[in-house]
Order: structure tokens, then sequence, then C-alpha cells
């Protein structure tokens, strides 16, 4: 075992003079070097797995062709870039594309909260656990079923949702066929197979929560909407703001496959996006060179927006991601 | 002080992604020197080496094939020629994912077997050197298939590039029953409990479709028919015989047909329009199912086997695989109907019986004259009978009249199922004369040829675009607007229908069409087209 | 190991400011607002709210599995609702029937412990590390950890890298290129950092303790929480992925569950190449195929079902803290 350097607590962590600047930094470096021996296997990962194949992005800047490799396919600059830009699906695509994810996080980001905030002040164990595995089982199944089971449950002759409608005497709905219902579906499908999981982070925060906090909370006389409010949702805030930021961060993507297996010619208008235009690009002939050109483009956008949300949660003096 | 730390670290942290980016391996076109003769290569006669050869063949199988080096026929081939050949063939699902890295990856086989590239590959790697040109290996070591290339012209001109050279080998099969997919048939029963002839018009079909719904032919007291259920984007199931009856104009997948040696775009002419726009008033009537334009084939495809008949009509290649065994007998074929100005049109579709990549010799093979008089072989016709369903003796038995024919399937097992465990594929040309003297059609081939020739041959109103190999150029013109005109006209194709909106928004669509460069794209194809009959000649 | 530092954890949290927690309950006053009124509104709602929202995932899920004994056309036909029509176990016979299953199964348990291990053991170091306001460079880090998120090298670098790496076609190339989430780092970042009281470790170096002995002895075990959910998390992934093993093994015998049943659903979906010969098997193979999807959700979801309600017990409230107290 390791002796205690007296250091510790006698540098707690104040900027040096400005000429033992350099010193006292290798210093203090040195000195936590156990913490760097803790993060060498996630760095080590990150630049063998992450950082090594990175050169592979600079196809979206040449016209790869896979027999020249990389760096022997001929450079053309910011042509992909200019050509999604320019493509007469543009203005549609980043629309859908925002609008999908924005509803959604919205609308979605919302659920697992308030699902964790009354898990957990189930009195009975059992049913606690019950409704966990519930909660979170549709995370397991695959999308191509939930979408399946979109299409049967969702059919206008046979499905029970329109089978209902026509029982109190309404008229059936074409779902899969119209436009303004694809989000609803898209997002409502989402929530339906995500919240459980998700639900599971905050539960996590929300154990780590001193019980004596509520004790104490509810010897004072408050009810369970107030303990909520004043310990449970301060307690997971952080949590809260950081996934949001994570969130955020993710507008832009959107579950390519599953937006795929929903598109029908007549949901088109709202259901094409970014990722499915992609995918279609590249099916026509191996345009590795495009499809990358356009998922850059997508990652900046969000890396942008995760910069300004987290400077923006960082100056509102929430948790920040660095 | 944090604002400063923050840039430096993104500083660093970019150089340190930049940096790492590095270089990467690239490929060389190395010049191929043809070592057959190390192993005792014969001109002539078998085998083909004297010392036995170890090549590696990578490239799809069905995923219910065996690892090829098990199959009867291939091992007969090796015991022939003393190639021996490492197979590394996955289903096609499977190489579709691996297909890029192993052409990116420089891992490439001696061979690509059942290749599974796109034109757009196959120009492209014959151009930059992974796949070898054939012409000059198939002159001077394939007499078989020379002499069907001479007697030809159509498939060599199909499988040359336009640089000239030949890079993969061909795989036909002439049963003429491609070109017509999507047959039409009704609910005869129906027609009988009606009262009803069988239309031969589209006004008399129409009429039937208006009785299926409304006057509860399955009388079961419910308004449950679906007059007409078809599907937009599957390979037998299009409505495009009744585009043209209603709009005067054939019309397939494509949206581009040939006539008079003329390449045609066919969604954004009047005929197209009054055509939609018919179809349009048919589902305001409640004619169409609306689920035409939503429902994938396994759905589609039970409609006709729900527990009360509710299907009246349907477009699929196939009878009985829509509604069962027991309803066979209530359907029958409707065909093409005289249209609106009294013309029968059977709408050609381009689907292609010459299949380019069956295949292809890679930069890695060092020894391509004797792989070239291996694959030689195949295409005897003979032989091509057994590479596409089985080695006689299994699949295949000689009748009197010394034609092959099929050996019906033992129970428990289909034909289809059977063919694809002992049937390697690959390269062969089975002509449509080698299906009168060499090998006979199956059945049920046969069944379809004889309603071809019935029902939909006669009224031929198109040709079909020819198997063209266009070039680099060309095909990054076309596909890049391709995808967006094809996503364009399907979905308003889709929503005039159900909304009947056609009117309305025709002029923007025509000159979105154009914006999308339309004209150019046809102007392509046509260039092409007239490259492929002057390389025909 | 604790026992090295018994008085530790508690002297902290007499110390920390802000109370009488510690002191005995006192006795509830009765016939306050909150217990005669709020609280059992509470209740009414959240037990209302969670037995809908049960219903609404349930009736889904036993829907599959009515749908995986079921007459395909019977499902497709909207037949289907609470009893299997057309009752079958085709679909369950044709995946059990391939001899492949069973070997897939052993490889996916081998793939998803070990991916697990290595996975929460290297974002637990690291998260640890980075919560760590002290630590010199921890912008840096980050920032090299979150670009990661956001510029992606593409399938086919990473296929040659794993190839340089020597991977190919083994155990590593299924259970490292993807180990480290960043997203999961984070979350377990601000766990660490919201729970981990600065006084705590403050107190422990007083003590003497190195920032191993810390980590290891006091943070991982008041970090029930956060470590079973890390492991819940990647169990579930490792189990579900097959992509990696998709692309990196060529060797069948080593392919994951989740890929074998693909290949069984594959096989049954058999369609000849449009046009020609085999024209018998589409209409059949859809109908296989539509069969084995309901049944391979139920044979693949099954083992997860069974061994995470187990995990759940370590979700009991205030377990970090509560540790602390003990």
């Amino acid at each position: 075992m390791t002796t205690e350097t007296p250091s510790r607590i006698l540098f707690p962590g104040k900027p040096a003079s400005k000429p033992g600047r350099v010193r006292s930094h290798l210093r203090r470096a040195l000195h936590s070097w156990q913490l760097y021996v803790l993060l060498t296997p996630a760095v080590a990962y990150i630049v063998l797995f992450k950082y090594w194949p990175m050169y592979g992005a600079q196809i979206a800047f040449r016209d790869y062709n896979p027999a020249d490799g990389f760096a022997g396919s001929p450079w053309v600059g910011l042509v992909h870039f200019i050509r999604f830009i320019e493509s007469f699906q543009f203005e549609r695509l980043m629309v859908n594309t925002l609008t999908v994810n924005a509803l959604g996080l919205l609308l979605a980001f919302p659920v697992p909260i308030v699902l964790a905030l009354i898990v957990n002040q189930l009195q009975s164990e059992r049913f606690k656990k019950l409704t966990q595995t519930v909660l979170y089982s549709p995370s397991f199944i695959s999308v191509v079923v939930v979408v399946g089971m979109i299409h049967l449950l969702f059919s206008p002759r046979s499905g029970i949702v329109n089978n209902a409608i026509v029982t109190f005497g309404g008229d059936p709905i074409f779902f899969m066929g119209s436009p303004d219902w694809f989000r609803p579906l898209y997002i409502g499908s989402d929530i339906w197979q995500t919240a459980g999981f998700s639900m599971i982070v905050y539960l996590a925060a929300l154990t780590a929560i001193d019980p004596a906090l509520h004790e104490a909370a509810r010897v004072d006389g408050a009810n369970k909407w107030q303990r909520i409010r004043h310990i449970d949702i301060p307690g997971i805030m952080p949590v809260i703001t950081i996934l949001f930021i994570l969130a955020i961060g993710n507008l832009f993507n959107l579950g390519f496959e599953k937006v795929l297996l929903m598109q029908t010619d007549l949901n088109l208008p709202t259901s094409e996006v970014i990722q499915t235009y992609v995918y279609k690009a590249g099916l026509q002939q191996a345009q590795f060179s495009y499809s990358a050109a356009i998922g850059l483009f997508n990652s900046l956008i969000n890396l942008v927006l995760l910069l300004t949300f987290n400077w923006v949660a960082r100056r509102s003096g929430q948790s920040s991601l660095w | 002080m944090r604002h400063r730390r923050f840039y430096t670290a993104t500083a660093i942290a970019i150089a340190g992604s930049v940096l790492l980016a590095g270089c990467a391996g690239g490929g060389d076109a190395k010049k191929i020197e043809d070592k057959s003769a190390d192993f005792g290569f014969n001109n002539e006669g078998l085998p083909i080496v004297d010392d036995t050869l170890a090549l590696t063949f990578g490239g799809t199988k069905s995923p219910l094939a065996p690892d090829y080096s098990e199959m009867e026929l291939v091992q007969q081939w090796e015991k022939d020629t003393n190639i021996a050949i490492t197979w590394k063939n996955v289903p096609e699902q499977v190489y579709a994912e691996k297909k890029n890295l192993m052409l990116a990856s420089d891992e490439l086989p001696d061979v690509l077997y059942n290749t599974g590239l796109t034109d757009a590959e196959i120009v492209q790697n014959g151009s930059n050197g992974t796949l070898l040109p054939l012409e000059d290996l198939i002159k001077e070591h394939a007499p078989i298939l020379s002499g069907i290339l001479k007697d030809r012209p159509d498939i060599r001109a199909a499988i040359t590039a336009s640089d000239g050279h030949i890079y993969t080998l061909p795989s036909v099969e002439e049963l003429g029953l491609v070109q017509y997919p999507n047959f039409l048939y009704i609910n005869t029963s129906w027609l009988d409990a009606l009262g009803l002839p069988m239309p031969s018009t589209i006004e008399e079909y129409r009429a039937a479709l208006e009785a299926f719904g409304t006057q509860d032919p399955n009388g079961n007291g419910k308004a449950d028919e679906i007059p007409l259920s078809f599907r937009t984007d599957s390979f037998c199931a299009n409505p495009n015989d009744l585009i043209a009856a209603l709009g005067g104009q054939p019309e397939n997948n494509d949206h581009r047909i040939v006539r008079d040696d003329t390449v045609e775009f066919t969604a954004n002419t009047d005929g197209y329009k009054a055509g939609v726009d018919a179809l349009g008033d048919w589902y305001a009537d409640g004619l169409i199912d609306p689920e035409s334009f939503s429902q994938d084939d396994v759905a589609y495809l039970s409609k006709g086997k729900s527990a009360t008949p509710v299907l009246g009509s349907f477009f699929w290649w196939e009878l009985k695989e829509m509604v069962g065994d027991d309803r066979v007998d209530d359907y029958e074929m409707v065909g093409i109907l005289e249209g609106v100005d009294g013309e029968k049109l059977a709408s050609v579709a381009n689907n292609q019986e010459i299949g380019r990549g069956a295949m292809a010799i890679t930069r890695a093979n060092e020894y391509p004259s004797a792989t070239m008089r291996w694959a030689d072989r195949l295409f005897d016709p003979v032989m091509s009978a057994q590479v596409n369903w089985g080695p006689i003796g299994v699949t295949l038995e000689e009748d009197e009249n010394g034609i092959l024919q099929q050996v019906p399937a033992a129970a428990g097992e289909s034909e289809g199922e059977r063919r694809q465990k002992v049937a390697p594929n690959g390269p062969k040309i089975t002509t449509q004369k080698d299906f009168e003297t060499v090998v006979a059609p199956e059945p049920r081939a046969k069944e379809r040829q004889d309603l071809v020739a019935e029902y939909y041959a006669p009224h031929k109103a198109n040709d079909a675009y020819p198997p063209v190999l266009l070039s680099n150029d060309e095909l990054e013109q076309v596909s890049f607007a391709a995808t967006d005109i094809n996503t364009l006209v399907k979905e308003k194709f889709a929503s005039w229908i159900v909304n009947g909106s056609v009117n309305d928004e025709w002029g923007g669509y025509i000159s979105q069409l154009e914006s999308m460069g339309v004209d150019d794209v046809i102007a392509t194809y046509q260039s092409a087209y007239d490259r492929f009959q002057q390389g025909g000649k | 190991m604790t026992h090295t530092l018994p008085t530790t954890p508690a002297r902290l949290v007499e110390s920390s400011p802000s109370d009488n927690r510690l002191l005995p309950p006192r006795p509830r006053k009765r016939g306050r607002f909150g217990d005669r009124f709020a609280d059992p509104l509470f209740n009414t709602i959240a037990i209302g709210a969670l037995v809908l929202a049960m219903a609404a995932i349930i009736y889904p899920m036993y829907f599959i599995v009515i749908a995986s004994f079921s007459e395909p056309t019977e499902i497709l036909n909207g037949n289907v609702w609470l009893w299997p029509q057309g009752f079958t176990i085709e679909g369950y016979t044709r995946i059990f029937s391939d001899s492949t299953i069973l070997r897939g199964f052993g490889n996916s348990v081998m793939y998803t412990v070990l991916g697990t291990i290595i996975s929460v053991a290297t974002i637990l170091c690291a998260a640890y590390a980075l919560s760590r306001k002290d630590l010199y460079g921890r912008t840096f880090f980050m920032l090299l950890f979150i670009i990661t998120m956001f510029i992606d090298g593409g399938l086919i670098a990473r296929y040659l890298v794993v190839r340089d790496l020597g991977m190919l076609d083994t155990i590593w190339a299924v259970v490292l290129p993807g180990a480290v989430g960043v997203w999961n780092l984070i979350i377990a970042r601000a766990f660490f950092e919201n729970n981990v009281p600065g006084e705590l470790r403050d107190a422990a170096q007083m003590d003497g303790a190195s920032d191993f002995r810390f980590f290891f002895s006091i943070v991982l075990p008041l970090s029930k929480p956060l470590i079973f959910l890390m492991i819940m998390i990647h169990l579930v992934a490792n189990w579900n992925a097959f992509f990696d093993a998709l692309i990196f093994l060529d060797d069948e015998s080593k392919y994951p569950l989740q890929l074998v049943l693909r290949n069984v659903l594959i096989q049954s979906e058999v369609t000849s190449a449009g046009g020609t010969g085999a024209l018998d098997s589409y209409a059949a193979a859809q109908r296989l195929g539509e069969l084995m999807k309901y049944g391979m959700i139920v044979i693949s979801t099954i083992p997860l079902l069974i061994i995470l309600p187990f995990m759940q017990k370590h979700f009991t409230k205030g377990a970090l803290l509560g540790a602390v107290k003990s």
C-alpha cells in the first residue's frame, strides 16, 4: 500500500505563482499518477479503436476508390458537401430530421424521469421489481419487430386501433399512409421501447439520495409531492442535465433503420430524413465518399449543438461535460 | 483562464487526431504474370493442369447451400481439372457487409464467383485494376464461350464495359418470363356469384371491382371486400398494366421504356397523368386497398388467405402463392385489358435475363489462363444446366429424346430447396434454344411461359431497356439524379392516387423533374443504348 | 479491506453540514395534510399511471409470444388478439433444428460476460479519474473522449485497424472494438462527481489512503447502484450485439447467438433471384420467416428477462450513502 504524500494536503489545488507554473503542473500531474493509471486503459482504447481509424474520415474529402486506399484516392475537397447542401432534398431533410428529433426530445425526455420518480416512491419492493422488469422489457425487442407490430396494430383494415375507432363510431385512419401520423407513431413507439430502460439510469441516481433526507422531510410533514419536488428532483438534476446535453448533441441522429422500415411512399414528406437519404444514395452506387461527407456534416452540427448547450449549462451553474 | 484552457485542450485534441490520421496503405496495380505453366498447364484437354493448382474463390452462395467443396458437382470439377479450390462463399446478406471490406483491404480471393458486384462496382473495380480484363483470355482459352459470344453479340455487348474490356463472365437463362412479372388475377367465383362476365376492357374491369366493393360477394354481410390490392415497389405486384390501359402508354418500375429505339421517361407524360388521375378516381370510389402503398410482401400475400375470402383482384406472378392451394380455382388470370383508347398494351419490364456478375478474376490471381479454361467448361450447355439446377443423376435426368428433365423432389423437400443445396450457380448460359434442345424448363416455369405466350406477349407494347453496362461517368451522372427522381415519382404517385390531387400539382412536379435533370438522365441512357446497339452488330 | 478505515465514513457524515439525519427518527406528526390527503392521492395517481404504462407494454409483449405460436396469415389478417390462432410450433422447430444454436448460445454467454467485465472495469476506472476535479488535464481528456462521439473513421478504416492489430476472427474483435461507450463514461463520471463527496476523499487522504486504495476500497463498494447500472447496460448491449461479429468473424463456429439466429432467419427467407426456377418457395419462405421472427425474439430475450430482475435488488434506496452510515 502506498504511503500518502503530504503534499496532497499542502497543495489543495491553488494555482501556483507564474514562474513555477510549468513545474507545478508537472508536479500536480505526477502527484496523482495513480489516477492516470486508472485512466490509461480507456485512453488506450480510444486511441486504438477511435483515433487510429479516424484517418478514414478523410474519404469525405476524396473520391474514394477502395483499390487506391484512403491516401491514394483523389482529393476533391468540399465537393461532396456542396453537392449535399445543393441537393433538392436538403431543406426537407434538415427540417424533417430536426423536427422529429426535437419533438421526440421534448416529449420523450421527461417520460423516464417521471417513471423513475414514481417507481422510486413505491412502497412494495415486489411491485417495484415487477414494474421495472415490465417497463424495460421492450428494449430487448428488435426494431424490425416493433415496426412490424406498428403496421399490424395500426392497419386500416385489421388493426386493433382502427377496430376500436370504428367501434366508437369513427372513420378508420390510414396511419402508415399519412405524413401527419409518422411523427406521432415514431416518437410514441420510441417512448414505448426506450423509456423503461432510460428510467433505470434515473432510478440508479435516485438510489444515491440519502434516505435520511426523506425521513427528515417526512418528519417535517412533507408529503410525497413535496419530497419529490424538493429532494428527488434536485438530487438527480445533475444527471438530468448531463443526459439532456448528450441528447442535444444527438439532435441530428435518428435510428435510420427504424425510419426506413416505417417509410411508405405516402409518408415520405415527413419521414425522409438525413440518415435514410444517405442510405439510399449509398445504395445506388458505392458512394462511400458522399455518405461519409453527409455523416461528417451531420456530426459537425451535432458537435456545435453540444458545445453550445454545454456552455449554456455551465453558464447557468448546472453540471457540464467537462 | 478557463476559456484558454478549453481552447488549448481543443487544439491539442484536434491536432492529435490529425497526427494520428497519418497515412494509409494504398493499392498499386501490379502487372500480372501468368504462372499457369508452372503447374503444367495444358492448352487443351483435361486435366487443365498436371500438378494440382490451388485457388481461392470468394463470393455469395445460397444460405441453404453447404460449403461448395462438399457439392458433388464441384468435386467432379476438381477431379476433372486438377484445380483445387478453397471456397469462401458466404450467404448474400453476410457478403453484402463484407464485400467492400474485402475490396478495400486488399484481401482478395483469386476469383469472385457469384460476385454480387453491382454495375458500378464492376466498372469501378475493372478500371482500377482490381478485376482483370478477360477479353483476350476468352479469345485464347475459352473456345466454348467464344463460340457463344460470336453467335450472340448481344451477350457480348451486355458484358462489355464502355472501355471495351470484359471484366465479368455472364449468367444467362432465357425463359422469357422476367419481362412480364405482373400477372393480373381476378376472383371468378365472385364474378359468377354476381352474374358478371370476365372483364376484357378496363371499363368492365372497373365495373367488376365496383360490384365487388358494394354487393358483398363473399356473403358475410360485411363490407370487408378488397376489390383490388397491389404493391408499388415489388418485383411482381405493380399496377403498371392498369396505368397503361388508363393512360395509353406502357409503364414499368424504372419509368424508362424503349419504343422504336428511343428511350423514354414515362412519368412526365400526359398519358401517365391520365392513368394516375383515373386510379385516383378508383381510389376515391373505394376500389383500391389503401395498404397498397404501405404493405410488404408478407402482409400482401396473407390477404389472399384470410379465413373469409376478401380479395377481389390482385397482381402477383403466381396465383397459388397469393391465394393458397384451396382457392386456386376461384381465381383466373385477367391478362391485358383493352384500354380507354381501345388498345391492349402489355408493358415490358426492364428485368434482364443476362446477368453480368457471375464470375470475375482478380489481380490476386497468378494463373488467369488456367482459371479461364476452368470457367469455360461451365458454358457448355449441359454443364450450364447442371450449374443452374444440380448434377445429372440428382436433379436432372435425360429423357428418351436426350433432353434433361427435372427429377421430382423427394417428399418433404421442395425443388427450389433441393436446387440450392446441390447447384453452385455461377457462370452459365442456357439460351432459348437450349431450353428446346438441351434442358426442359421446370414444370412451373413452363406453365408461366404458356401464360406469357397466351396473355401478354401478343400485346407487347414496348421494348425493355437492354442490359447496358454504363461507364463510370454515366453511372455517376445517372445515379445521383435517379435517387431524387425515383423518390419524387414514387411519392407523388402514391399521394396523387390517395388524395386525387394530380391536376393541382402536376405543373410543379414537371418543373421539379426538369430541375432534377431528368432530360440529362434520359439522354445518357439514350447514348448508352445507342452504344449497345452498335456493339451488338 | 474497508475495516482498515473504520471510522472515516462515519466521521465524514457527521461533519457534513446539513443535518440532523443521524438523530433517531422523531415520532411522526399525525394528521398532517401530507399523510391524510396528498399521499393517498399520489399513490392513486402513481399506481394508476404505472398500471396503464404496464398494460401498454405487456399487451404487445404478450402479442409477440402468441404471435410466435400463430399462423402468420392469421396474424396479418388481424385475427390474433388474445390467443394463438392456427396454433403451430413450426417456427420454434425450425429454429431449434439448427445445430448451431446451442454453440451460438455458448459463444454469446462468453462474449457477453467477458465484454461486460472489460467494459465496466475500464469505464469505472476512467470515469472515476475523470470525476476528480484535481486531475490535471481533465478537460483535455474529456474532450478527447467526446470528440470520438462525433468523428468516426468509418467501417473500412475500423476493419483495417482490427486487421492490423491481428484480431480478425478472434474473440477480441468482438469484445474490444465497442468496449468503451463515451455516453456510459459520462454517466458514470456524473455519478461519481455527484455522489462521492469531496470531504470523504479528504478524510481518507488524511488517513493516508492512496488514490487506488480510496477508489477500490471505498468508492467502489459505495457505488453499487452505479456498478449494477453499468453491468445491466452492457449485458443487454453485448447480448444483443451482432454487427462486429458479422464484420470481424469468418469462422461460423465463433458466431454469437444473435448472428446464428439471423442466419437461420435468412435461410428461411431464401428467395430465388427474380424470375426463374424455384418459384415454389417464395411465399412459403416468407411465411416461415415471419413465424421465426417472433420466436427468435422470445428465445433471445428470455435469458435477459431471467437475469436482470436479480440485479435489481441492488437498486435499493440510498444504497450509497446508506452504506456510508452503517
